[in-house]
């Protein structure tokens, strides 16, 4: 089946600028540069642990590696339960980013911003008052809640020294935690590259993703021939035409918050589940005498996904 | 039609068949595959990229599309079939407009699965000559089967494998033996083709979720079984 990327976007602009030094609620902390920090940690240090996954009572344990070598990011996943399972993500230069990360930045164009606003337009950040201690490492605590019923809010423990995220809980719209991310075990730099050999034989190799640079600056826009009512906050990032996935594939975030809709040509069974905190939410829908059924995915509630999926559209 | 001339989807959705790829369409590919089967030609298409896809693995080939083209004939005559879930419970109303389609659909898969699978073996085994699923016969579904055809469909039918039972009306259309194999075997297959598709679109939404939402690789601990099957390890 043929294959046609075809990624450009509506954000744009890849030289970082410096975010606003605002200072939000509660803290003297400056909390869009602990989340650029955090952004950066992920993607510029090196760092090997063991983290504990929780979803419903349910838990099981990942071992992740992260390197930089020659300006280009080395990833490693490996579950540790039940069958072992391996993804590697190779070769993704560190200057490379992707739409949500340039959201989270507050780097977007600014007649863009102007249309989708900034983070703290639909969360409110609280800096905790204690620090907390995770992996052995303390962290600032920050609390992420939403303005609205599109997203979830989040609890983050992020480490003071180097800016990973240590911790990080998914609240309901009720503040249950829906799942959560926590190290039990960390390794900050001086990490052997052998710790990046795979040790299963079917590894999955993932894409590295296409970086926002120049070429595809263009504030005009994408080639996806859907248009659907986002809820304020979210901005597309990718429209692709994946091999073995769907005719349609769209990506939209919020900075914090993505989702992938799918769209298929012809009728299909309507369903609405979660595997784990993922929402999976399927419908049909006559778009101009054609029936085409819509799926979106993502940690989102599901009022997001029935927005998104009932106002779909030819441009 | 002919190989110029074919359509170009039918032609990626008859190579699907063959890879064993079918989760990777959509319901109504597949049913618009089923559809092109009742073209001659495509069958002889079909039958040449099956004969080229066993030389290739070694094996010989016996496409069967008479078998195709009696399941076709037995699901279009089917009035107003809808399946119910395995608890026997009634489907939601608004699912049922689906059911037709779902089980036209279900049963292309198995079909052509099942030719799939059982027609890379020795000439000398036995060949369906005669669809599985015949002609209608009164408003119903005359399931006169030749022992030979059933037990070919039966050797499709994993042991374990999901019984659904159909609306009263439709399950009076059918001999016990006849309906029992074939719905089961619609119904897994159908259940199949729905998980792999949302598998794949959920390692798909991951992937991107990794790159997009500032947690690097944490989405995918998610997943407690990453699907690797597709995997490019070496």
């Amino acid at each position: 089946m043929l294959l046609r990327r075809t990624l450009s976007t509506l954000l744009i602009a890849v030289s970082v600028q410096v975010a606003s030094p605002a200072v939000w609620a509660g803290s003297d902390i400056d909390v869009p540069g602990l989340l650029m920090k955090m952004a950066d940690g992920f993607r510029m240090l090196d760092y090997h642990g063991q983290l504990m996954y929780e979803q419903n009572s349910k838990m099981h344990s990942v071992e992740i590696v992260h390197l930089v070598r020659d300006g280009k990011e080395y990833e490693r996943v490996l579950t540790l339960d039940g069958s072992q399972s391996e993804i590697i993500r190779e070769g993704k230069p560190v200057d490379c980013y992707q739409p949500g990360e340039l959201i989270l930045r507050d780097n977007l164009p600014q007649g863009l911003i102007r249309n989708i606003g900034s983070l703290e337009d639909f969360y409110t950040f609280t800096v905790g008052e204690e620090d907390v201690r995770i992996a052995g490492r303390k962290a600032h605590v920050l609390k992420i809640e939403p303005k609205d019923d599109y997203r979830f809010g989040y609890e983050l423990a992020i480490d003071k020294e180097s800016g990973l995220l240590l911790h990080s809980q998914m609240m309901s719209e009720t503040g249950q935690v829906m799942e959560q991310f926590k190290f039990v075990s960390l390794q900050l730099g001086d990490i052997d590259e052998k710790a990046l050999q795979p040790v299963t034989k079917n590894f999955k190799k993932i894409p590295q993703g296409d970086c926002m640079d120049a070429e595809h600056m263009s504030a005009s826009s994408h080639d996806t021939p859907w248009q659907m009512d986002l809820p304020q906050g979210y901005a597309f990032c990718i429209y692709e035409n994946p091999k073995g996935v769907s005719p349609n594939a769209m990506v939209y975030s919020d900075g914090l918050s993505t989702f992938t809709v799918f769209v298929n040509r012809g009728e299909e069974v309507s369903d609405s589940h979660r595997e784990g905190s993922t929402l999976m939410y399927s419908r049909s829908i006559n778009v101009q005498n054609e029936i085409y059924t819509v799926t979106v995915v993502g940690e989102i509630p599901e009022a997001t996904a029935h927005k998104v999926a009932s106002s779909l559209r030819y441009k | 039609m002919n190989d110029k001339t074919m359509n170009e989807n039918t032609g990626q959705w008859l190579s699907a068949a063959l890879d064993d790829e079918l989760g990777d369409l959509s319901e109504f590919e597949i049913h618009q595959l089923l559809k092109a089967c009742e073209e001659p030609d495509t069958l002889d298409t079909f039958e040449r990229y099956a004969l080229a896809s066993s030389v290739l693995s070694g094996d010989v080939v016996n496409p069967g599309s008479s078998l195709l083209v009696g399941v076709r004939t037995g699901i279009e005559a089917e009035p107003d079939m809808a399946m119910t879930g395995s608890t026997g419970g009634e489907r939601p109303q608004w699912l049922r407009p689906l059911g037709r389609v779902a089980v036209a659909a279900s049963v292309a898969v198995a079909v052509v699965f099942g030719a799939n699978m059982l027609d890379t073996s020795t000439p000398d085994e036995v060949r369906p000559t005669s669809p599985v699923l015949a002609q209608q016969n009164g408003g119903g579904i005359d399931t006169t089967t030749s022992a030979d055809n059933l037990n070919v469909v039966r050797r499709a039918v994993p042991e374990n494998g999901v019984t659904y039972v159909s609306d009263g009306a439709a399950a009076g259309n059918y001999t016990a033996a006849a309906n029992e194999t074939s719905m089961t075997l619609s119904a897994r297959q159908l259940q199949q083709v729905r998980q792999q598709r949302m598998r794949r679109y959920l390692m798909y939404h991951l992937e991107h979720a990794s790159l997009n939402n500032n947690s690097g690789m944490l989405p995918f601990a998610r997943v407690s079984n990453l699907e690797t099957e597709t995997a490019t390890g070496h």
